[in-house]
């Protein structure tokens, strides 16, 4: 019996990003970049307060 | 237009082995991704029922064209992927499924899946954590939600990020690290 197949036999094809798709998405990335550096930043000053309490 | 950064060209990968599974029998074959060459694009025309216009994808120089084949047989392409990597994502310009590993009666599953998780595979070597772009016909987009996990970020582009690309690469590169 055949398998059942659920995926595209082509993508894309529409030709390159526009200008105004190469910013909004550059904006996108830039913005999800900082919003990770953020949350690691957070993350890694936990325990530096945790240590100046201890002392 | 936006140039490339330099550490995007640090390295350079150019074969990747991963399996592809007959339609009919379930049988798995390794295949591998590697740069297409002038000679390999040679019977890859519109007169063999191939959509798009690969020689010119070829051309273009801000773009590389991979070819997936089955291990031992490079001389077969399974499908065609052209990929430009910016300065932040990778932008797939084009994916197509050899004629035969098209539609219901397709000889091969898993080529083009394997293809896009091969692009987010080098998002993540490039260092852009996964991130994937490219354009779809509105009709399309469902499908693609469906398929890929991709999202559709407005107007015509679609985008696969971190969690989608991961589980992409889970599912097709089972047996590499990223």
């Amino acid at each position: 019996m055949k398998k059942q197949i659920h995926e595209p036999d082509f993508i894309g094809g529409q030709g390159p990003l526009t200008k105004e798709e190469e910013i909004a998405l550059s904006q996108y990335f830039a913005k999800k970049k900082n919003k990770e550096n953020k949350q690691s930043n957070t993350t890694q000053a936990k325990p530096k307060s945790r240590l100046s309490v201890s002392v | 237009m936006k140039k490339q950064q330099s550490s995007g060209l640090d390295f350079l990968i150019d074969k990747l082995t991963n399996s592809v599974e007959n339609v009919i029998t379930g049988d798995s074959f390794q295949t591998e991704v590697s740069l297409v060459s002038t000679s390999d694009l040679k019977n890859v025309t519109k007169k063999n029922k191939w959509l798009f216009d690969w020689k010119f994808e070829h051309r273009q120089p801000e773009r590389e064209v991979y070819k997936l084949t089955i291990l031992g047989n490079s001389n077969v392409i399974q499908g065609l992927i052209c990929i430009e990597v910016k300065s932040d994502h990778v932008y797939m310009h084009l994916v197509e499924n050899a004629p035969f590993n098209k539609g219901k009666a397709k000889m091969y599953a898993g080529v083009a899946g394997n293809l896009v998780a091969f692009a987010c595979r080098l998002s993540f070597q490039r260092g852009h954590e996964g991130n994937v772009s490219f354009l779809s016909k509105s009709q399309l987009i469902d499908h693609y939600e469906k398929t890929l996990g991709a999202i559709h970020f407005g107007g015509r582009v679609m985008i696969i990020e971190t969690n989608a690309a991961l589980k992409l690469i889970d599912r097709y590169f089972k047996n590499l690290s990223i």
